[in-house]
């Protein structure tokens, strides 16, 4: 009766059915992605290259939504001032669970070239609202901005959905 | 009424002929480039990640100077010539200062080529890598070091004892020459000590 | 008469047989979405020279399932300034009037789930339903994007079933008969006897071709508007209206809009195969004919049909909301009128 055994206490880990199901679930979430854009500056300039069809976001299975309650990322291009700020933290709120944040490029990630002296610039996006993967970069190119997405599929991939429990006692 | 059906023909034939033009581009090969799997050729002068080559840094701050962000921070120590260990350069010239703190913060840098440029050693250069993406932020704050702390503490302590040395040394002459009556021309100790040091 | 459903011969008239009629269409709806979704995908991909979804099984082909998984794990939000019973009804609604349209379809000569006298008129009735979805979910998201989104659609609808309705009566005209098995029964023995050709007939028929083609083509652009799918998207139009009238659903209730959306998409398909494009007759009269034959040619037409909306999706812009109504109002309805009156004309004459 090992696998029911296994089945009676999921916290247990290393249940085969469970184990399976997650990755299932996994596979799932991290293989379609819908995603928020939110494009400030250049980078955003960026990511419509990498949305045309040399680069083609969309083999990623991404698919652009307009209407934060059914992406599942969003994607911060741009820099961030003070007066957006506001906006992508009511965006991100909106967002259904679970929700994933792309910081892109150096204004998102900490404030650009406005770090020091920028009066009116979020230093960056962090501050407010959980980033995810930071993609590097001024703006970055659009191949950075797959390997981000790639980087957001592994770390999906590797959630755990059953024992958040147990991992939560542990840490 | 025959302007209306002339309307009303060309939105039609409109839509059928940008239809066609789809259905011609429907067929074509794709020009997508499969990123992992192949990559796009970089132009040789592409400006991504920075890497410094710490053989051939020398503290000199012309990168942390041009930086128009201030997202390079760099210290030195100069090389004390009682120091046993002494260093050379990839070039071959012996290194006169030990690098001691070297970070630069990818996340803030904006790509710019400057520091690049105003490098005398070819030191710091932009590379061709772009793929580093990463989950947190520290990890785009590059640090670079050839000596550990505890070696770095050691070396600021041998120059400031080599400085007190000279101090020492320079008192003395100074003593001996107001003894004696006579100027002496102040710091041939220091570079003597060097060129010593050097053969 | 003969019998037109297969599972009344094999199971006879019981509960489970019921089931099996009434779950039949809805297997295949579900399969058919995500083909259609994965169609939608990947056309738009091709048409712009790219590739579209790779990296989801061999060539992307399981990305319509990945999808399903992921929106059924979304969280399921219902604003709190919703109206939260009509907010959670409102896919179903819409769901049901798609799915209750598959009732009359004649897929094969020997499957209709339902072969009843009054078909084509159903599904109008039917059909109407989806708007009535439309403005409950828009109405109750409590969102002014929402509600401009279902107004729009209302619009939309409304303006866009009388031409539609005009082309079906035209048919309706020739055949004199509103049973769906009837009108394709009736267009048997080749491609040349489809309605979009003047129906069957002697020489005289070629009168009729004019009109009937232009019935057709009306038919085929009032579906697309009462499908709300591009150029006539103007309720879910992305750049003005933040995702139109289902701007607040997540998860697994937008995954109903979704199907809905797909379901309708083939309804229309298939009144448009049935009525024009013979239905589940072999396009080459007894070549292929038969039962089993007959449902793959009925879903080979649906299908292209299908295909064309979605070309025509990834080809034209999105109308303003004047130039809709005009288009509605002043071009299709006068035109199918004619071709109405032409077509009742030479009925009368005995032509067809």
């Amino acid at each position: 009766m090992g696998l029911l055994n296994r089945l009676d206490d999921p916290y247990e880990g290393g249940g085969i059915v469970l184990g399976k199901i997650e990755e299932l679930l996994n596979w799932g979430r991290s293989k379609s992605d819908w995603y928020l854009h939110f494009g400030l500056a250049c980078c955003a300039i960026e990511f419509m290259a990498m949305n045309a069809s040399h680069f083609d976001f969309m083999r990623f299975g991404t698919i652009p939504r307009t209407s934060p309650r059914q992406a599942d990322f969003i994607m911060v291009t741009g820099t961030v001032t003070f007066k957006m700020a506001e906006r992508i933290k009511i965006l991100y709120e909106q967002m259904a669970e679970p929700k994933y944040v792309i910081s892109v490029g150096s204004c998102s990630n900490s404030g650009g070239p406005y770090w020091e002296h920028g009066y009116h610039v979020l230093k960056g996006v962090d501050r407010i609202i959980p980033v995810d993967v930071y993609i590097p970069g001024c703006p970055p190119r659009p191949e950075a901005f797959e390997e981000g997405m790639m980087k957001l599929q592994e770390k999906i991939n590797k959630q755990a959905i059953f024992n958040k429990r147990k991992l939560l006692g542990t840490e | 009424m025959s302007s209306y059906l002339k309307n009303v023909w060309a939105g039609f034939y409109t839509a059928v002929k940008g239809m066609m033009i789809t259905s011609r581009h429907m067929f074509k090969k794709s020009v997508t480039i499969q990123y992992p799997d192949e990559k796009f050729d970089l132009p040789a002068n592409a400006r991504n990640k920075l890497v410094l080559d710490m053989s051939r840094c020398n503290a000199c701050t012309a990168c942390a100077i041009a930086c128009p962000v201030n997202c390079i921070t760099v210290e030195g120590v100069r090389v004390s010539p009682e120091d046993p260990h002494q260093e050379v350069h990839a070039d071959g010239k012996p290194r006169k200062v030990w690098v001691t703190r070297y970070e630069m913060d990818l996340a803030k840098c904006c790509f710019c080529g400057l520091c690049q440029a105003a490098c005398p050693s070819d030191a710091i250069k932009h590379t061709q890598d772009f793929e580093y993406s990463a989950y947190n932020k520290e990890s785009l704050y590059f640090k670079y070091q050839i000596l550990t702390p505890e070696q770095s503490a050691e070396k600021v302590r041998l120059l400031a004892e080599f400085k007190e040395k000279e101090a020492a040394a320079k008192a003395a002459a100074a003593e001996k020459a107001a003894t004696e009556g006579k100027p002496v021309a102040p710091k041939k100790a220091a570079p003597k000590a060097d060129e010593a040091s050097e053969q | 008469m003969e019998s037109t459903n297969f599972i009344w011969d094999l199971m006879g008239k019981n509960l489970w047989s019921v089931v099996a009629v009434i779950s039949l269409p809805l297997i295949f709806v579900l399969i058919y979405a995500l083909v259609a979704i994965l169609a939608e995908l990947k056309v738009s991909a091709w048409i712009q020279e790219r590739l579209g979804p790779m990296r989801t099984g061999p060539w992307g082909i399981l990305q319509p399932i990945a999808e399903v998984i992921k929106l059924l794990q979304k969280e399921d939000i219902t604003p709190t300034a919703a109206s939260k019973i009509l907010f959670n009804l409102a896919p179903y609604v819409i769901f049901t009037g798609a799915y209750a349209a598959f009732a009359v379809i004649p897929f094969s000569e020997a499957y209709a789930p339902a072969n009843i006298n009054v078909g084509l008129f159903y599904i109008f009735a039917v059909g109407s339903f989806s708007a009535i979805g439309i403005v409950m979910g828009g109405w109750a998201s409590n969102n002014k994007y929402s509600l401009m989104g279902a107004m729009r659609s209302v619009s939309q609808v409304i303006s866009y079933e009388i031409p539609a309705a005009v082309a079906v009566l035209a048919v309706v005209v020739l055949t004199s008969s509103m049973n769906m098995m009837e009108i394709s029964r009736m267009q048997e023995g080749g491609f040349w006897n489809w309605y979009i050709f003047g129906g069957p007939g002697g020489w005289t028929k070629i009168f009729m071709i004019p009109f009937t083609l232009t019935l057709a083509i009306i038919y085929f652009i009032a579906s697309l508007a009462e499908t709300n799918r591009l150029p006539f998207d103007i309720p879910e139009g992305e750049s003005e209206l933040v995702a139109g009238f289902h701007t607040e659903y997540s998860g697994m209730k937008f995954a109903m809009f979704f199907f809905a959306e797909y379901a309708n998409m083939f309804v229309v398909a298939a009144v448009v195969t049935t009525i024009f494009l013979g239905g589940w007759t072999s396009p080459f009269g007894s070549f292929l004919a038969g039962a089993g034959w007959g449902a793959f040619w009925f879903i080979l037409k649906s299908m292209f049909v299908v295909f064309l909306q979605i070309w025509i999706r990834w080809t034209l812009p999105r109308f303003r909301v004047d130039q809709l109504m005009y288009i509605g109002w002043k071009v299709l309805l006068p035109i199918s009128l004619v071709c109405f009156i032409a077509i009742s004309f030479f009925s009368l004459l005995n032509l067809g």
